[in-house]
């Protein structure tokens, strides 16, 4: 990406219109991309803008280079040297450039020829040339065209990082602009492409603000009619959404503290974790409000256990999100802690303020109290408790087919799965980058340095792998700093090898004149030839092309980190890996790698991390319920939905070909957590009318707000808020109907049914 | 990028020359335009005698020449040693058999090298147009043939070409193309066994024209 300067600014593509053909429409096209071009450096958005119209570099080439091509005759300078100027090297080299004067091209050729009979120049500029070609698009008309001459190209980078989110959404706001403009004073009909690691940024950034912000409401809103219909009190309603309001806030300030920043994906998930939060108040609000029906003893218990509940609920779920602090993916640990955060705050506000509200909560002498049984949940439960055998055999056929299903299961692999672009961004970049030619280079190689000389010295070795294993056939293209920098230490062992031979001008004067030359008119190449074996030739050094256009070039394949000097070589997909190559190095001086695999490597196993820490936090959460429930039967009982649904959802995952991602494994945790919350307090035998059976309508809201906040958000943009929001959702949903068909299938339905 | 830096090393302002006194431009020389169009494929052979200062014999050497209009030439020299040249529009394939080296570029990198190494395509194509253009081109009717003088006007040209002296039959066929160059060097390259306008087969269209 570096060297392509995809990831330093936009790549602009213009079409020109099918009724322009031919130079005509090149033509048009050159005069607005440079009025374009123009009107981009006024604005100071941009640091460079490159359409291939770089005049000086014929100049700075000639300047730097033809001095030193003495210095790049080889990269086997000890052998290769003297055998150029042996008697036969110099009578082969004399004749290819009698062969080339025979060409139409001979009048460019006797110009330096005098300088250069052994075409050492021309070689070294063909090869750069060769490397060059390989990186830049085609040149026409003294501008980069796409191969079809359709589209004209300009390379920008812009003044501001890529990630600088507003600068570059008022880089892209002015190329929109002016492109526009350009394109009414040219007539019309031109089209505008452009892509670039910018306006991924911005468009990202974008989707992720509006998926907040529509989850957040969406979600506020469902919470609120759920919340109505069930308490049909507006005071509820307010003293349920304060603790989740407190849980954000705090949440929100906590990491903004801590971290300075908080990454989209976890407000995305965190504004939905109101579904999750106003469990505590929908909990305690329902015991609060119950009537005194069966004694003050009763309420008592029913108050131990609504405690007992709401401390082990908090306990289980902030264990799940415990573990996950141990990631190694950054994201997973901001997530966790978001979660635990804002969670323990709307707990905290739950259990301090609320109980102090009872006395306005209850209801009123001569008041009608709340219904403490919900008839068509009696009923199901019931129902269900009837055909206790059908129900066991629709879970364990649940179950079978679900483990049948796992074999399949996939691991997601592309990092851009989690945030794919939008469809007509992705089309336009592909169509951008069908007209670049760097696609056929996946592979990158670094070779490092303690400075620069040392890693340029490392990046001959690669060229020289590469280009040996090029040569039998059996390695890949690939596009390299060599031929353009060679380290000083060889350029200086060329000009030692000259200097070690015997005075060559002798011989090379009788080669020229056996080959039919005047040996005379070559002086300029006998006077070179003697200061370089004097040492009057000077190493090309990346410094001597600092502030020429050649420096583009070099700082595209070089960069600095924690003090080291890197060199980027770019390889095609065969490209073994470094060990095979014979080039890596115990001191990784030398690495061979493919960015997307090691993107993918890294998402892969963060994932099969996060896995194995969803499985420890599955584990820890059935030790606590063992030492909660202390009954096993008990204990089984709250466990067994949750974990059936977990098994259900990634059966379903795996059976809907849905490659598993790491945010599908964190929705795991929340269904475990919210799971083990549901058990708690519908398989609770000791809480009354506020548990047991009697929780069943509240367990039903706690249910349904959290199936309907996370439904809402298979409704967003973002790929992964939407994974989430259809695994929990749905996981939320089977979760509900199987916490009741166990209730009603161990301690049998209605509301007397007692554990 | 080599031909660009190659190219960009040859400057130096050409000399004035005049045309001869009877000669008419070649946009107004009655039917030229017609025998230079009328030729859309030409196969022939060739002889090509350089003098070049830097030798001391003429450089002389010979092969065949096929060319499609309007932009397509392959030739192969047979003698001193085995070269083949093919040009399709700005593509440039040059395969040196007896070296065993293959080199493929693009003229549309550079003004200047498309300008030089197109050249003989803006002749063999007849276009008058934009030959007068880049040169100030004039016609004289001979016995049998036409003469055309064509002196560089601008740049690229007028940095290596002092004049092109340019020979035709009647029926549009060239005969002898000679080109001087500003520091003095010459060629002509006189063509023999024409065939003109006898279509090419597609294996050789394949074979002659694929850069």
């Amino acid at each position: 990406m570096k060297a392509t300067g995809f990831s330093r600014g936009l790549v602009l593509d213009v079409g020109i219109p099918d009724e322009l053909q031919g130079e005509a429409g090149a033509d048009a096209a050159v005069a607005l991309m440079d009025g374009l071009a123009a009107d981009l450096k006024e604005s100071g958005r941009f640091k460079s803008l490159r359409g291939g119209n770089e005049a000086d570099v014929a100049a700075d080439f000639q300047r730097q280079y033809f001095p030193r091509r003495l210095a790049f005759l080889s990269d086997v300078p000890e052998k290769e040297v003297p055998a150029l100027f042996s008697p036969e090297g110099l009578a082969a080299a004399l004749a290819r450039l009698k062969d080339a004067l025979v060409l139409p091209s001979a009048p460019l050729v006797k110009k330096l020829a005098p300088s250069d009979p052994l075409l050492s120049f021309a070689d070294l500029l063909q090869r750069i040339q060769d490397g060059a070609a390989k990186l830049a698009p085609r040149q026409h008309r003294g501008r980069w065209f796409s191969a079809d001459l359709r589209h004209v190209l300009l390379m920008t980078e812009t003044a501001a990082p890529a990630f600088d989110s507003d600068a570059q959404r008022a880089a892209i706001a002015k190329v929109r602009e002016r492109f526009a403009a350009r394109n009414e004073e040219a007539g019309g009909g031109f089209t505008l492409a452009f892509t670039g690691l910018g306006r991924f940024v911005v468009e990202g950034e974008d989707r992720a603000k509006s998926d907040i912000s529509f989850a957040s409401t969406a979600s506020s809103i469902a919470c609120a009619l759920l919340f109505l219909a069930f308490f049909r009190r507006l005071r509820f309603l307010v003293l349920a959404f304060v603790p989740v309001s407190v849980a954000g806030a705090v949440a929100v300030g906590v990491l903004a503290g801590l971290k300075g920043s908080i990454h989209g994906l976890t407000l995305g998930f965190g504004g939905v974790l109101i579904g999750a939060c106003i469990d505590f108040p929908i909990h305690l609000l329902n015991g609060l409000r119950a009537p005194p029906e069966e004694g003050p003893e009763a309420v008592r218990r029913a108050d131990r256990a609504m405690t007992r509940n709401l401390w082990s609920g908090l306990g289980t779920t902030l264990a799940g999100f415990l573990v996950l602090c141990f990631s190694e993916y950054p994201g997973i640990r901001e997530i966790a802690l978001f979660c635990i955060v804002g969670i323990a705050s709307a707990f905290a506000f739950t259990v301090l303020f609320l109980p102090p509200l009872r006395p306005w909560l209850a209801p009123r002498p001569g008041q009608r109290p709340p219904p403490a049984r919900h008839i068509p949940v009696d009923r199901a439960l019931a129902a269900m408790a009837r055909h206790r055998v059908a129900v066991v055999a629709a879970m364990a056929l649940l179950a079978i087919a679900a483990a049948a299903a796992l074999p399949r299961l996939q691991l997601e692999q592309d990092a851009r799965a989690l945030d794919a672009g939008d469809p007509a961004t992705l089309a336009e970049d592909a169509v951008v980058r069908q007209h670049l030619p760097t696609s056929a280079f996946p592979r990158v190689i670094l070779a490092s340095g303690a400075d620069l000389p040392e890693a340029l010295a490392r990046n001959d070795e690669v060229f020289a792998a590469l280009a040996a294993r090029k040569a039998a056939g059996t390695g890949p293209d690939f596009a390299s700093l060599h031929p353009f920098l060679p380290s000083p230490g060889l350029q200086q062992r060329n000009l030692d090898a000259l200097a070690a031979l015997p005075d060559p001008s002798p011989g090379v004067r009788e080669a020229l004149a056996v080959a039919g030359f005047k040996p005379d008119r070559f002086q300029p190449f006998l006077d070179d030839l003697a200061l370089a074996r004097d040492g009057g030739v000077r190493p090309l050094q990346a410094s001597d092309l600092d502030g020429t256009s050649l420096h583009g070039m070099l700082e595209g394949f070089t960069f600095e980190r924690d003090g080291r000097s890197y060199v980027l070589t770019l390889a095609g997909p065969e490209v073994a890996p470094g060990d095979l190559l014979g080039l890596q190095r115990d001191d990784d001086s030398v690495l061979v790698m493919d960015p997307r695999s090691l993107v993918s490597s890294l998402v892969t196993s963060s994932q099969q991390q996060t896995l194995w820490l969803v499985g420890v936090g599955i584990a820890v959460n059935i030790l606590l319920i063992i030492l909660i429930r202390r009954r096993p039967r008990l204990a089984l009982s709250t466990l067994a939905p949750t974990l059936l649904t977990i098994l259900a959802v990634v059966g379903g995952i795996a059976a809907l070909g849905v490659r598993l991602n790491f945010l599908h494994v964190v929705s795991l945790l929340l269904i475990l957590c919210m799971g083990i919350d549901l058990g708690l307090f519908l398989l609770d035998e000791d809480a009354g009318t506020a548990g047991g059976a009697g929780a069943a309508p509240t367990v039903l809201l706690s249910a349904s707000t959290t199936t309907a906040t996370f439904g809402l958000m298979t409704f967003c943009k973002t790929s992964a808020l939407v994974s989430v929001g259809w695994t929990v959702g749905a996981g939320i949903l089977v979760l509900g109907v199987l916490t009741f068909a166990v209730r009603a299938v161990a301690f049998g339905g209605g509301r007397h049914a007692s554990p | 990028m080599a031909p660009v830096m190659l190219l960009a090393c040859l400057a130096s302002p050409a000399a004035a020359a005049e045309p001869p006194a009877k000669a008419v431009p070649c946009d107004q020389a009655p039917g030229l335009a017609q025998a230079f169009t009328g030729v859309t494929t030409l196969r022939a052979a060739f002889t090509d005698r350089k003098e070049i200062a830097l030798l001391d014999a003429p450089l002389v050497s010979k092969g065949h020449l096929f060319y499609q209009r309007p932009d397509r030439l392959h030739m192969v020299t047979e003698s001193p040693s085995r070269q083949a040249v093919t040009l399709a529009g700005t593509k440039v394939k040059v395969v040196q058999k007896d070296l065993g080296r293959q080199q493929a570029m693009d003229l549309s990198a550079s003004d200047i090298a498309r300008a030089v190494v197109s050249n003989i395509l803006l002749v063999l194509g007849g276009r008058i147009d934009e030959l007068s253009q880049m040169y100030r081109c004039s016609a004289e009717a001979e016995a049998d043939a036409w003469h055309l003088s064509l002196f560089p006007l601008k740049e690229p040209m007028t940095k290596v070409v002092r004049r092109m002296d340019v020979r035709m039959a009647r029926d549009g066929t060239l005969r002898e193309v000679r080109v001087e160059e500003l520091g003095g060097d010459a060629s002509t390259m006189t063509f023999t066994d024409l065939q003109a306008n006898r279509p090419f087969t597609d294996p050789e269209v394949r074979s002659y024209f694929t850069p």
